[in-house]
């Protein structure tokens, strides 16, 4: 109790001492890649999303009329309020992954002396690596996990009926000199947050005769999987040979971007000697790798089965939040969400959309995601977008999710996220928490009608020394 | 002395439920709920170019704004028909929005539902809509999905009969089959699983199956009895019961007793406060569980179980 009591205090400590902007001639503002990331509350039996963030950080050397993104000469550091390494280790969910992920991923280590390690070498504190073609500090596959801090933060519900937990953590970003002396700081949200699929999965292992656990769900998930033109039942696959099933990571068949890898890799090479339990329905040649990515297989299935739509949810092709984050965390919470009522479907399409267009056979890439200009290929948006002209970027970032928010504009080398937040949680965000970092550092400016700090970065002379302090639509083509 | 009490709130309660009718017929209201802020989340939709955007979302509407008693403006009735005549297929068979590629009884049932709200049933060409579910009935008495899914299961025979009520066919039906079909789904414990063999019963199944039992006249006692002894221990009629209670399991549950001829025992005090639980204070809506956000689907079954308890706090 005292030790949960200390911990808020540090938090809050801690995030007020980070917030105070930076009077030195740096500023730091940083953002999460995507606006919320999945991770799975379970891993004994597949893996779905490991845990996996990324943080990019832009440093901006002010003090002159015309300031530079900083490159060199300086240290980005990150941490988080409500969680460190003792913390993740204590969590019975997260140690599932430490004790599972060696196996679906071989020769990773989850924990080095005594510290988390995320699937790229990143820990839960660490430092960030400058990046020239975003022109950023990043961080990536950081293992930020969802967190139970007993306060009001804990707005997560757990689909296992565990206690809430905190989805929006808040990390602390840190930069020094040569000479090890802080000289900006900045705070940012990095969201993470478990999805809908046990709240449905459980009840349909249970509806079929399984236990309503996270095994039962392996089972029968496993059945069913077994009934599809693979055969697979990917429960009876041992993939190193200690005589049990699983655990499984559906991406050594299905390629799925978001492990990194532009193909899958196909199980004989992840596990060159897996076994096949006994009683299993298939054979070794069998086991293949698939035509399908697991984005496709995984949302085609969902909108075109007829338990699904029957027994569930029969307006899956608009309701996201069943199986994104929607357990009291509404991924989708910002500016464009404040202002109309566009949807996720908008810019995405409805899932019977997406398979139309043929979206899902090329998940995550720019040509199938949306950008600020017009919503994904095949898509028609019931609203019109932003114009090119005026909001003209000058290049875009080959990097998932890049094309969206991420195209380099202003002076040709501040991010678009920079200034305008995180996709999905856009400044100014539904969602008080996105907002902080804008207002803390645009906060001393005057704003016109209608407009305010939780806008989009648009005090000049936050960076430009001597300009105006009052908020505007700075010229968003790269010569400008 | 409390429980004379508790018994005399409870009779109230019912005999309030009871003489319910589906529909309101002025504004709602009801004590800790926004019901403006319900029916201004509801249309939320219409400023939409692509209003209604699908059959499910049109239904949720049209239900919505007719059990808050507020009505449909004739532009968004005028749409609404007009995009379901859309979704008609040359099969006979409804889409679930246009981008979907196989017509279904899910929609095609939702469809017509949608209609009789609109008192508009004859927008559409019934003939068709009957052939569609007459290629997907199955000698096994049970009815398919789609063309794509002709399987027989229990949801598909339910919207298969409930469409052939609608616009009339039940005549298509052998209804000593489908009745043996459907008693096919039933579970030791009295109620209904949307598989045969092992899996628990759940109230939606439960409800499905009393009603194609009820609507083919061959519901029996002891599938009647064992039912409501199912439906007895659900969180919704058992306050001791330590399942996780859902909104469409509630509102199933409902439906159920109503179908099985006792609307007596829904417990209003049960819903209610259960809805309570559910209710977005923020946007008016609903969530579909306890801790999650509101969506038109889950809003619109949360009204939906005010209207059949009668707390919709309306002339109805």
């Amino acid at each position: 109790m005292m030790k949960t009591a200390l911990r808020s205090l540090a938090a809050i400590a801690a995030t007020a001492i980070f917030s105070v902007p930076s009077m030195a001639a740096y500023k730091v503002i940083a953002n999460n890649d995507l606006g919320m990331h999945c991770a799975c509350p379970t891993f004994a039996g597949f893996l779905l999303l490991p845990p996996y963030n990324t943080i990019r950080a832009q440093v901006i050397k002010t003090g002159s009329e015309d300031p530079n993104v900083a490159s060199s000469g300086v240290t980005v550091s990150y941490s988080f309020a409500e969680e460190n390494d003792p913390i993740l280790q204590a969590d019975p969910y997260f140690s599932q992954w430490v004790t599972y992920a060696p196996k679906m991923f071989p020769g990773y280590k989850p924990v080095v002396n005594g510290k988390v390690v995320g699937l790229t070498g990143n820990g839960i504190t660490g430092t960030m690596k400058y990046d020239a073609t975003a022109n950023a500090f990043i961080a990536t596959g950081i293992p930020a996990y969802p967190v139970t801090t007993k306060t009001s933060k804990d707005v997560m519900t757990d689909p296992l009926g565990g206690p809430n937990r905190d989805p929006f953590l808040t990390a602390l970003i840190s930069v020094k000199d040569s000479t090890g002396k802080v000289v900006a700081s900045t705070t940012t949200v990095v969201p993470v947050a478990f999805g809908g699929c046990c709240t449905c999965h459980l009840k349909l292992a249970s509806a079929n005769g399984y236990p309503a656990t996270p095994a039962g769900s392996f089972k029968y998930l496993g059945k069913l999987h077994g009934q599809n033109g693979s055969k697979i039942d990917f429960t009876y696959i041992d993939p190193d040979g200690d005589g049990v099933g699983g655990p499984i990571r559906c991406s050594w068949c299905h390629w799925d971007p978001a492990m990194g890898e532009s193909a899958a890799p196909g199980l004989s090479k992840v596990w060159p000697n897996y076994k096949i339990l006994s009683g299993a329905g298939f054979t070794y040649s069998d086991v293949k790798v698939s035509r399908y990515s697991f984005s496709d297989v995984l949302h085609r299935f969902h909108s075109q089965d007829q338990v699904v739509l029957s027994q569930y949810d029969p307006n899956i092709a608009n309701n996201c939040y069943d199986c994104h984050p929607g357990n009291n965390v509404n991924c989708y919470r910002g500016a464009h969400k404040g202002k109309t009522a566009i949807w996720c479907t908008d810019c995405h399409g409805n899932l019977n959309q997406r398979v139309a267009a043929g979206q899902l056979t090329q998940p995550w890439q720019q040509s199938t995601l949306p950008s600020c200009y017009s919503p994904a290929a095949g898509i028609n948006s019931a609203f019109a977008c932003h114009n090119s002209t005026t909001y003209a970027t000058t290049k875009t970032w080959p990097a998932l999710f890049g094309k969206f928010i991420n195209g380099q504009a202003h002076h040709g080398g501040v991010l678009c996220q920079t200034c305008h937040g995180e996709p999905h949680a856009e400044n100014p965000s539904t969602q008080a928490l996105d907002n902080v970092q804008n207002a803390n550092i645009q906060g001393f400016g005057k704003f016109p009608a209608g407009k305010d700090k939780t806008y989009a970065i648009g005090v000049c002379n936050v960076c430009h020394t001597n300009r105006s302090n009052t908020w505007g639509v700075p010229p968003h083509s790269g010569g400008d | 002395m409390s429980k004379l009490i508790r018994i005399t709130v409870v009779t109230l309660s019912i005999v309030a439920a009871c003489s319910a009718a589906v529909f309101a017929k002025g504004p709602a209201s009801g004590k800790g709920f926004d019901f403006a802020k319900t029916r201004a989340f509801m249309c939320e939709m219409e400023t939409r170019p692509d209003f209604p955007v699908s059959i499910v979302l049109a239904n949720d509407y049209v239900y919505s704004l007719l059990a808050l008693g507020d009505g449909i403006a004739p532009a968004r009735k005028s749409a609404t028909i007009s995009y379901i005549k859309g979704a008609q297929q040359k099969n006979g068979g409804f889409i679930g929005d246009k981008a979907d590629k196989n017509a279904s009884l899910l929609y095609t049932d939702l469809a017509l539902e949608t209609l009789g709200y609109l008192k508009a049933t004859n927008a559409i060409d019934s003939g068709m809509a009957r052939s569609f579910v007459a290629s997907l009935r199955n000698p096994d008495g049970g009815f398919g999905f789609s063309r794509v899914s002709p399987g027989s299961n229990l949801a598909s025979t339910y919207y298969a009969v409930r469409t052939l009520k609608t616009i009339g066919g039940l005549d298509l039906i052998d209804k000593t089959k489908t009745a043996r079909y459907i008693r096919g789904f039933e579970r030791r414990n009295g109620g209904f699983g949307y598989v045969k063999g092992n899996g628990v019963a759940d109230p939606k199944n439960t409800y499905m199956a009393a009603f194609v039992l009820n609507t083919l006249g061959m519901m029996d006692n002891a599938t009647r009895k064992g039912a409501l002894k199912f439906l007895a221990n659900t969180p919704y009629l058992d306050t001791r019961s330590k399942e996780r209670p859902e909104l469409d399991a509630q509102l199933y549950t409902i439906l159920a007793l109503k179908e099985l001829k006792a609307g007596a025992r829904i417990d209003r005090r049960i819903a209610t406060a259960f809805l309570k639980k559910l209710y977005i204070p923020i946007n008016g809506g609903f969530g579909p569980l306890v801790g999650y956000g509101s969506t038109p689907d889950s809003t619109t079954n949360a009204l939906r179980i005010l209207a059949e308890t009668g707390s919709l706090g309306t002339n109805r």
